[in-house]
């Protein structure tokens, strides 16, 4: 089979063959799981708002313009959907801290050592999903979806020099993260 | 040279500085033990990221998203057949109970009129009309009749408002 563009099968798709929207489906899965994983922290999370992005970007391809790529646009819902999930997960725990006066802060998302104790990949990943929300989606759309600063300021909606500010900070942060978890021997 | 800000680490590692400044870190580099340090410091940082690999995501979310597609569909298709019901509902509604208000008020509209004959032939026909209908159906029944189309039209409001809230959610 002849390999289709994502804007080939977007037109089939709208021309009535609804079921190879899961070609599409294939094609970004483990892309925009990765992003929503580690923006998010959790992999349940991460997976069902994935899979309610699919159905989102479903329902707006008609609305979709072909002047952009359609992985620029894609990432842009999966990356509005996580950020949309955080606020409401926020407001949630901040109700809590209101109604149970606990005394350890549930706000700090941090991995216990003993989980370190895996392959470099996953450590990677682990020490990734431990930066802020931002810092951890500008690494992963650079580095893993190998996007240009340029898309990467239109999926977070915000300048192209501010997505290269937040690129040199999350390089930081992450070598901070190394080097307070002691993983530079495992790592670097 | 003074040492390298974060920033033009950054733009070296990424190929960004202008060919002059370029030279000029490079140079500073061989002098300067510090920088070439946190050089390669992010230096391994920046091929570290590079060799990342994706999360995967578990089996089968190809079947469970177009499942979750076809039942959305499903059900956009249903509401979209019951909310023509509740418009004709609401039209058959509003059209009965113009028919009771012409009827209880036929014979009295014209009480007094400037073309007095047209006035006299209207008035005639709805009295016509109205005791024909008292003959055939009998007042009681066209009341309940009457009532139940009141009641029909306040549910369909009703449904109207929900269906309102819901699209608005
Ligand atoms: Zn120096």
């Amino acid at each position: 089979m002849k390999h289709l563009s994502d804007i080939e099968i977007i037109d089939s798709v709208l021309q009535g063959n609804a079921n190879d929207y899961s070609l599409l489906i294939s094609r970004y899965k483990h892309k925009a799981f990765s992003l929503l994983k580690r923006m998010l922290k959790n992999e349940m999370d991460a997976e069902e708002v994935l899979q309610d992005c699919f159905v989102k970007s479903f329902f707006a391809l008609k609305s979709f313009k072909r002047k952009a790529k359609f992985s620029t646009w894609f990432y842009r819902i999966v990356y509005n959907s996580a950020v949309t999930k955080l606020s409401g997960k926020k407001r949630k725990i901040e109700q809590e801290m209101l109604s149970i006066d606990d005394e350890d802060n549930p706000l700090s998302l941090s991995i216990p050592e003993k989980e370190f104790s895996r392959e470099r990949s996953e450590t990677l990943s682990l020490a990734i999903q431990e930066l802020p929300e931002n810092y951890a989606a500008v690494i992963t759309l650079f580095y893993l979806e190998s996007l240009s600063c340029e898309e990467i300021s239109k999926i977070i909606n915000t300048s192209v020099n501010n997505v290269k500010v937040l690129l040199h900070r999350s390089r930081s942060a992450l070598k901070e993260v190394i080097s307070q978890k002691h993983l530079e021997k495992e790592l670097l | 040279m003074k040492h390298l800000s974060i920033s033009e680490f950054n733009r070296f590692i990424d190929n960004e500085l202008p060919p002059q400044e370029k030279e000029a870190a490079e140079k500073h580099f061989t002098e300067c033990n510090l920088c070439s340090t946190e050089l390669q410091n992010l230096q391994s940082i920046h091929s570290l990221l590079m060799e990342q690999q994706e999360e995967k995501v578990p089996e089968g979310i190809e079947t469970s998203v177009m499942k979750k597609i076809a039942r959305k569909i499903k059900n956009d298709k249903s509401q979209k057949t019951f909310f023509g019901f509740i418009i004709s509902l609401f039209s058959v509604g509003i059209l009965f109970i113009l028919g009771f208000a012409a009827y209880e008020v036929s014979g009295k509209v014209f009480p007094i009129s400037v073309n007095d004959k047209i006035a006299q032939q209207i008035n005639l026909t709805s009295e016509q009309i109205k005791s024909f209908i008292h003959l055939s159906i009998g007042e009681k029944t066209l009341q309940s009749f009457e009532a139940a189309m009141l009641l029909f039209f306040a549910l369909s409001i009703y449904f109207i408002i929900e269906k309102y809230k819901t699209i608005r959610h």
